[in-house]
């Protein structure tokens, strides 16, 4: 079983060691948390999502992955490889975009990918960070609002913010297990290879929870110490907003990338205090966008065809 | 360290600093009355002035280095450490004020410039307490604080006009060429007191705005 389910494990391992900076990052990279702390409540968070609602987008992927266990096994494989090369290469890259790509890629092979649920996954990742924007735009001014009512210290608010920050933090990986899980173990869903959804979903975050406990540290502090800049009530906005994004896609069912999700939310934080839109940012995006599925579905494609 | 008691012992410390260095201030307008009464020595209150100075850079200090130990955030910290760089300019020239006028043997002046000095020395001390206050209030409700920043320009424009209004009197005073010299130098001394008050109430300003968001 656990040869089968190899790539989607790594995968995993690899979403949870980038992406749990996401949730995380600045809470760690501000000494708001310990990063030891932060990874145990990542990865209960994680946990608890996957386990209560990440079921949703389990049915998603495996709708469109191709029939067969080595078919699945081959576009999780593909998803993980891509995300390795991408990182390699220090490239922007998403996982969720990563298994599409794979199953699109080993689909060649088996008839094609059902082009309904593929349309809805491709236009949640464009809502994705159209999304977290209008999230954090409103957050910004309801969180705003509310600590401009308050008769508090400059260093209460930053008590307040402090907490924000922990509170958005197990949010956030509470949503990003509820929606990642699927690009872990979702191409096996239904296809028989474990008891139980339930089991499904427990594998797969036990595999993001482990690259969070293993790898994250440094992950967090870079991305950390880049979302710091923005200050911590920004910080607070963009960490929220990914994390409300990323909850509601979760409950639709679509897995989407929790980086392009913060990068939503950072932009909306930016638009609120008269901010340039970064370009460089704009086409990180873009370019995880394209590059990503190409990537997979060629190395799906081409792995599939040689097997 | 769990944030709530970094923020008791931040707020402890500033409490502190600002407690000492307005005392320092006091010192510095009780001596200045002393020097323009001409009865008694002033050098006796120049050491109260040093030391209340003295007790406000050991708070500072301490602060400075809980702060280097990465309590709060970083935009708070530089934001504390940047204000109580700028709130010390204060007492440290108030201090050299009175060391100045005891080692370059300065006399008082004549009852007529003497009003003037009163006057301006009384601009000075309102202007400087309601930085200090600003200080404190930034500590317990940043949004007043603003306001309080607002008083300080107001309170520093009408040090700005009792510090003219003295030079000139000076100038047009019966006293020889090297006394009008030695007070102007005086008076702009004094006078800068309440601009270093109003660049430490900018900075409140700042870094309350800051927060309005």
């Amino acid at each position: 079983m656990m040869w089968w389910l190899g790539g989607g494990l790594f995968l995993g391992w690899s979403i949870g060691a980038n992406d749990a900076a996401n949730v995380f990052g600045t809470a760690v990279a501000s000494r708001v948390i310990r990063y030891r702390t932060a990874a145990l409540l990542a990865s209960a968070g994680v946990i608890a999502g996957a386990m209560l609602q990440g079921s949703a987008g389990l049915e998603t992927l495996g709708a469109i992955t191709p029939e067969g266990l080595g078919a699945a096994s081959a576009s999780a494989l593909a998803g993980a490889l891509a995300v390795t090369l991408m990182t390699l290469l220090r490239l922007p890259v998403s996982a969720t975009q990563a298994v599409v790509g794979g199953i699109i890629g080993v689909s060649f092979w088996t008839g094609g990918v059902d082009p309904a649920p593929l349309a809805r996954i491709v236009l949640c990742w464009i809502a994705t960070p159209a999304g977290a924007m209008l999230v954090a735009l409103a957050l910004y001014q309801i969180y705003g609002l509310a600590l401009r009512r308050l008769p508090i210290s400059m260093l209460t608010r930053d008590r307040i913010l402090w907490h924000g920050l922990i509170v958005a933090g197990i949010y956030g990986a509470y949503a990003l297990g509820a929606n990642n899980v699927a690009n872990v173990t979702g191409v096996f869903y239904g296809r028989g290879l474990v008891a139980s959804t339930e089991w499904l979903n427990f594998i797969g975050a036990a595999a993001i929870a482990l690259g969070i406990l293993t790898y994250s540290g440094r992950v967090m502090q870079t991305v950390g110490g880049g979302l710091i800049r923005l200050d911590a009530f920004a910080a607070l906005v963009a960490v929220s907003a990914e994390a409300v994004t990323v909850h509601v896609f979760a409950v639709i069912g679509v897995p989407v990338s929790t980086s392009q999700a913060v990068v939503g939310g950072v932009l909306g934080v930016a638009i609120m205090r008269g901010g340039d839109l970064h370009a460089k940012v704009l086409r990180n995006i873009g370019l995880g966008w394209i590059i990503t599925p190409i990537l997979a579905a060629v190395i799906g494609f081409a792995g599939y065809g040689l097997w | 360290m769990i944030f709530g008691s970094r923020q008791h012992a931040v707020e402890g410390l500033i409490a502190s600093y600002v407690e000492h260095a307005q005392a320092s201030v006091s010192c510095f307008v009780e001596g200045m009355e002393v020097w323009l009464g001409g009865a008694e020595p002033v050098a006796d209150i120049v050491h109260g002035v040093a030391a209340a100075e003295s007790r406000a850079d050991d708070a500072r200090r301490e602060l400075c280095l809980l702060l280097y130990g990465k309590a709060l955030f970083p935009e708070s910290r530089g934001d504390i450490l940047g204000l109580v760089e700028a709130v010390d300019k204060v007492p440290n020239r108030a201090e050299a004020i009175m060391r100045r006028i005891v080692s370059q043997h300065i006399g008082p002046p004549a009852p007529d410039l003497g009003e003037g000095f009163r006057a301006l020395v009384a601009s000075v001390e309102a202007c400087t307490t309601a930085m200090f206050e600003g200080v404190n209030v930034l500590f317990k409700d940043h949004h007043a604080a603003v306001e309080l920043s607002n008083r300080v320009d107001h309170l520093e424009s009408e040090a700005d006009r009792a510090e003219m209004e003295l030079t000139e009197r000076i100038f047009t005073s019966a006293l020889e060429g090297f006394p009008k010299i030695l007070y102007r130098d005086l008076v702009m001394d004094v006078g800068g007191l309440a601009d270093r008050a109003e660049d430490a109430s900018d900075r409140i300003r700042i870094i309350a705005i800051k927060r309005e968001t």
